[in-house]
């Protein structure tokens, strides 16, 4: 049966491993260590000996661990991966590789069309800025008009003025 | 599992990467572009319709293909038109009055309307956007009541008004060559 400890010894107890550590004390507290192993035959000698076993602790020789040792841990943990993360990393990289391949095609595709390609968009081109162009050429009557009553404005300055064919002029001053 | 994965992969890949259309005028605006696909929305699904996208990459092989219209294409980086022919009386009459929105809407940012021509059959209203001396922008709206359709035009970047003028002296154009040379501003 193992007997209580007094409880004097309870409070010195910590102080002593704190020392054995190399820990610093509180000046009252070493104070009161010292006391204390001074007229306790036990605590002194459990001191005693746990400063022998740390002393024992600190000759004994490092060793070093092997490299091949760090090696098969590292192979351990990393075969203890799950096989779903390693297929979301094989995925993410998939991805990547698609994404990119896809976007390199494609930028491809734009930046090299087709004769097919580029055929149809001369066509749209033309489409378009014949239309444009003729809306244009109906604002010359505009900019006739305002060209006789002064009202130019300094963008219709930049179309282009043809003179209606001496037919339409006709007509037009007979109306 | 692993088929999951693969069709997952597949999914994901096709959903990110960049389609044309997505790489449209839309995505990549430049100063003078606007946008026409609205009329689309508002001609409803089964009306008649022709878009015209050009603009980066497509638009600059086919500029340095083309001698041609090179001289009037050189400075553009957009070449976008949209025609509709609602099938509805609803339809077209929503689609004119977006047309008379966009215009309204062009004036307000700081378009200008050079010319606005009505006759008989079509109203053509054309707007540009002027930078300095540069003109950066040209709208065209046509709406043809007579054909029951409406033509939105737009070139964007640097936009030669002489050339593309000269150009629509050359040939006729369905639906604008029906309007006579008088105008009633």
């Amino acid at each position: 049966m193992t007997r209580p400890l007094d409880p004097a010894c309870e409070a010195v107890r910590e102080s002593i491993h704190l020392r054995l550590d190399g820990e610093p004390l509180a000046e009252e507290a070493a104070v009161a260590l010292d006391t204390h192993l001074a007229r306790c035959a036990a605590c002194r000698g459990l001191a005693s000996e746990l400063h022998a076993i740390h002393e024992r602790l600190r000759a004994l020789p490092e060793l070093g661990l092997p490299d091949t040792a760090l090696q098969e841990v590292w192979r351990r943990t990393a075969s203890a991966r799950s096989g779903r993360v390693r297929w979301l990393a094989a995925a993410a990289g998939i991805v990547g590789l698609l994404f990119g391949g896809l976007w390199l095609y494609r930028s491809g595709q734009a930046a090299h069309p087709s004769p097919h390609e580029l055929e149809r968009a001369s066509r749209e081109a033309r489409m378009v800025l014949r239309l444009a162009g003729q809306a244009l050429q109906r604002t010359e009557n505009v900019a006739i008009h305002a060209v006789l009553t002064e009202e130019v404005s300094g963008t219709l300055r930049r179309v282009p003025i043809v003179w209606p064919e001496p037919r339409a002029a006709e007509e037009r001053s007979g109306s | 599992m692993r088929n999951v994965v693969m069709s997952f992969m597949l999914a994901l890949g096709l959903g990110l990467s960049p389609s044309p259309r997505a790489a449209g005028p839309a995505r990549e605006p430049v100063r003078g572009f606007v946008d026409g696909s609205k009329f689309l929305d508002v001609a409803g699904a089964d009306a008649g319709t022709v878009e015209v996208s050009l603009q980066g990459a497509l638009l600059k092989a086919l500029i340095a293909a083309d001698p041609e219209l090179a001289k009037l294409a050189r400075g553009l980086e957009s070449i976008h038109a949209v025609i509709v022919e609602p099938k509805n009386a609803e339809a077209l009459r929503r689609t004119r009055e977006m047309a008379h929105e966009t215009e309204r809407k062009l004036v307000a940012e700081g378009w200008e309307r050079v010319a606005r021509i009505k006759d008989e059959g079509a109203n053509v209203a054309v707007l540009v956007l002027n930078e300095g001396q540069d003109v950066r922008g040209l709208v065209v709206l046509v709406a043809d009541e007579d054909q029951g359709e409406v033509v939105f035009a737009n070139v964007a970047g640097l936009v030669d008004l002489a050339a593309i003028a000269s150009l629509g002296r050359q040939l006729e154009i369905p639906g604008l060559e029906r309007m006579d040379d008088e105008h009633k501003d």
